[in-house]
C-alpha cells in the first residue's frame, strides 16, 4: 500500500469539482486511497465536462453526453453546490459557506479559473460569458430567438462557439483585439490559415478591433473604428483569471494562479492544486506559466494521486502542454511550444496542414488543422532528444510515422 | 461446428500490417478496425467511443494500444477497454480469425445477428 497515505486517520479535501478535482478523487480511489476523501463543489450538477459546452452541446444541447464517468463512489463524499470561503493553514481546517469547517490533513485546490468580463458591457441583458453547464444553457437557449452571435476574442472558445453558431444558421461574428486570432495558445501561421478558414465559412472576423458600446434598440455594437455589426447576443471570450482568492488569502504564493512545484505542492505544507488554478513550470518555455487546457488538468491530477499512492515510482509532473480545439470540422491540435527558431509545413493529400518547430536543432513544437493522423506521433518527439530534420520532415515522400518511430528507435 | 458460410470475411490479411490498422466492413455498413498485434488478429468499431473519429484512418497502434488521433485517447484492441483519457467507454470488439489469407468474423451467433 501507499507509503504516504497509509497513515491512519488521514483525511483528503478537494476544492472544486471540475475536471482536475473529479479526476483526481476517481484516482485516489482507483489506486487504493482508503482514508477519508471529501469533494467540495460549488456548482449544483454532478461533475461534468466543459469541451462540449462551445461544441456538441450547442448543437444538440444534449446533456447526457457531458457527465463525467465513471461516477464517483459513495466513499467520496461529494458536497454540492457548496463554497469553500477560508483556508486555515495552521489548524488544518476549510471553511466552508454554510458556517462549518472541514479538517484536513491534505488540501487540494481545484477551483479552476472564471472568464475575465468587460467592465463597459457589465450587466447589460444579452451579454454572457461560457465557463459552466449554466452559462452553456443560457448562450444555447439565447441563440434560439436571436440572428446574430458576436464573440468578443479570438481564443479557442470563442471560435469555438461561433463556428457552432454558424452550423446552427446564425450570424457569426468575431472581434478580437490583437492583430491575429489564438495569439496565446497557437503558433501565428497556424492562426492565419484558421482565419481563412472560419471566413471561407461566413464566418466574419474582424481583427485589431474592440466593441466600444452596444446598440439595444438596433441590437448592433459599435466597433472602435465606428463600424456597426450585428450583435443578438454578445458572448465575451477575452480569457480568464485564475479563482486563486482562498490560496492568496491564506498567504499562499500566487500571481493569477496558485504557484507549484513538479510534485503539485504549494508554499503551504500539506496544500496542493491542481488543474487551471495552478501556475506551474512550463517545460519547454523555462516559464511559469497556467496551461489552461484539459490534458493538463487530468493529467496533473492523476499524477498527483500517484505521487501521493506510489511515490516510489512517482516522478514529478512534467507534461508536454497540449490541446485540442474543435471548432466546426477544423480540428486544431497544438503541442509544445508554439515558436521556434526554424519551423516548417507539411500539407497532406486531404488539405490537411502540419506545422513544426524546432529550437536548436530539436522539435519543440507541433500544430496540426485537420490532420489528426500525424499529430499524436510528432508529438512524441517534444520530449526526448530524439528529432527529426525539417528536411526529412518536408520531403514530399516522407512518411511521419516511420520518420517518427526511426527518430525514437535511434 | 459452423460452417464457412457463417462467416464474414473483413479483408484480406495482406491489408492488415504488422503494427498498422486494417479496415474492413460489417454487412450493415459499419467500418471496423483490424489489429495484427505480434501474429494475433483483432478487430472493434472503427468509431472512437468519445467522438466522430475514425481509428483506421487517424489511430495509431502501439504494441496492443491503439491511440485515437483527435483527442489521443486510448484502448486496448484485445479487449476493447479505454486504457487512457478523455475516453472512458470501451470499444465494442468481434471475434475474427484468420482463414485462408481473410481476416473473418468467427462468432457464429454475431455473425448470424449481423446477417438479418
Ligand atoms: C467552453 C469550454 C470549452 C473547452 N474546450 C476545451 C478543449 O476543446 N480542449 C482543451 O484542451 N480544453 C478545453 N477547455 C478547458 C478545460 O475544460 C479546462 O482546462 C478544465 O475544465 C480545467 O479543469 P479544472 O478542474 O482545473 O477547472 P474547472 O473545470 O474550472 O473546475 C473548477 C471547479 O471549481 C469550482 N470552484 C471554484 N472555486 C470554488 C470554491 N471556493 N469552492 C468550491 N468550488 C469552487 C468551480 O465552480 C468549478 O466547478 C474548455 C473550457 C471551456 C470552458
Ligand atoms: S474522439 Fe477519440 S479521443 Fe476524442
Amino acid at each position: 500500500m501507499s507509503k504516504l497515505l497509509s497513515a491512519d486517520h488521514q483525511s483528503v479535501v478537494i476544492v472544486g469539482a471540475g475536471l482536475a478535482g473529479f479526476n483526481l478523487a476517481s484516482a485516489l480511489v482507483q489506486r487504493g486511497y482508503a482514508g477519508e476523501l471529501t469533494l467540495v463543489g460549488d456548482e449544483p450538477w454532478q461533475p461534468y465536462d466543459r469541451p462540449p459546452l462551445s461544441k456538441q452541446f450547442q448543437l444538440d444541447g444534449d446533456e447526457s453526453q457531458l457527465w463525467l464517468l465513471p461516477e464517483l463512489p459513495p466513499k467520496v463524499k461529494q458536497l454540492r453546490q457548496r463554497k469553500a470561503m477560508a483556508i486555515d493553514p495552521q489548524r488544518q481546517e476549510l471553511r466552508l459557506d454554510d458556517g462549518s469547517t472541514l479538517p484536513w490533513d491534505r488540501l487540494v485546490l481545484a477551483t479552476g479559473t472564471r472568464p475575465l468580463r468587460l467592465a463597459q458591457l457589465d450587466a447589460r441583458p444579452r451579454v454572457l460569458t461560457l465557463r459552466t453547464l449554466g452559462d452553456a444553457r443560457a448562450i444555447r437557449e439565447t441563440l434560439k430567438f436571436v440572428a446574430s452571435l458576436l464573440v468578443i476574442g479570438g481564443g479557442p472558445i470563442g471560435l469555438e462557439l461561433a463556428a457552432s453558431a454558424a452550423e446552427l444558421g446564425r450570424q457569426s461574428i468575431v472581434v478580437e483585439k490583437s492583430m491575429r486570432l489564438m495569439s496565446r495558445s497557437a503558433p501565428a501561421a497556424m492562426a492565419d490559415i484558421l482565419l481563412e478558414y472560419h471566413r471561407s465559412r461566413g464566418i466574419a472576423i474582424y481583427l485589431g478591433r474592440t466593441v466600444v458600446a452596444l446598440d439595444e434598440g438596433t441590437q448592433e455594437a459599435v466597433l472602435d473604428d465606428g463600424q456597426r455589426v450585428p450583435a443578438g447576443l454578445v458572448v465575451v471570450g477575452i480569457g480568464v483569471r485564475a479563482n486563486d482568492e482562498l490560496a492568496a488569502d491564506a498567504g499562499i504564493a500566487c500571481d493569477d494562479g496558485v504557484f507549484v512545484d513538479g510534485w503539485c505542492r504549494t508554499s503551504a505544507p500539506g496544500v496542493f492544486a491542481v488543474g487551471d488554478v495552478t501556475r506551474q513550470r512550463n517545460p519547454l518555455t523555462g516559464r511559469f506559466e497556467r496551461i489552461e487546457t484539459w490534458a493538463n488538468a487530468q493529467g496533473q491530477a492523476q499524477a498527483l494521486a500517484a505521487i501521493w499512492c506510489n511515490p516510489d515510482e512517482a516522478r514529478a509532473y512534467e507534461a508536454v502542454p497540449w490541446f485540442w480545439s474543435d471548432q466546426g470540422s477544423a480540428r486544431l491540435q497544438c503541442a509544445g511550444a508554439i515558436t521556434g527558431e526554424q519551423q516548417a509545413w507539411r500539407v497532406d493529400a486531404a488539405g490537411g496542414r502540419v506545422l513544426v518547430h524546432w529550437s536548436a536543432g530539436l522539435v519543440t513544437g507541433v500544430a496540426t488543422l485537420n490532420a489528426t493522423r500525424d499529430f499524436g506521433p510528432l508529438k512524441k518527439l517534444i520530449v526526448p532528444r530524439a528529432t527529426i530534420t525539417p528536411e526529412q520532415f518536408s520531403a514530399p515522400e516522407a512518411n511521419i510515422r516511420a520518420l517518427v518511430q526511426q527518430a525514437l528507435a535511434a | 461446428m459452423t460452417s464457412n458460410s457463417q462467416f464474414i470475411p473483413l479483408c484480406s490479411i495482406d491489408t492488415v500490417a504488422e503494427g498498422a490498422i486494417g479496415m474492413g466492413y460489417l454487412p450493415d455498413g459499419r467500418r471496423v478496425a483490424v489489429y495484427l498485434v505480434e501474429g494475433n488478429v483483432y478487430a472493434t468499431d472503427d468509431r472512437c467511443t468519445h467522438g466522430n473519429s475514425s481509428l483506421t484512418e487517424d489511430g495509431c497502434l502501439e504494441g496492443h494500444i491503439v491511440e485515437c488521433g483527435m483527442h489521443l485517447g486510448t484502448f486496448d484492441v484485445r479487449t476493447g477497454k479505454a486504457v487512457g483519457p478523455p475516453c472512458t467507454q470501451a470499444l465494442r470488439t468481434y471475434p475474427v480469425e484468420i482463414r485462408d489469407g481473410q481476416v473473418m468474423l468467427s462468432d457464429a451467433s454475431l455473425v448470424a445477428d449481423l446477417k438479418v
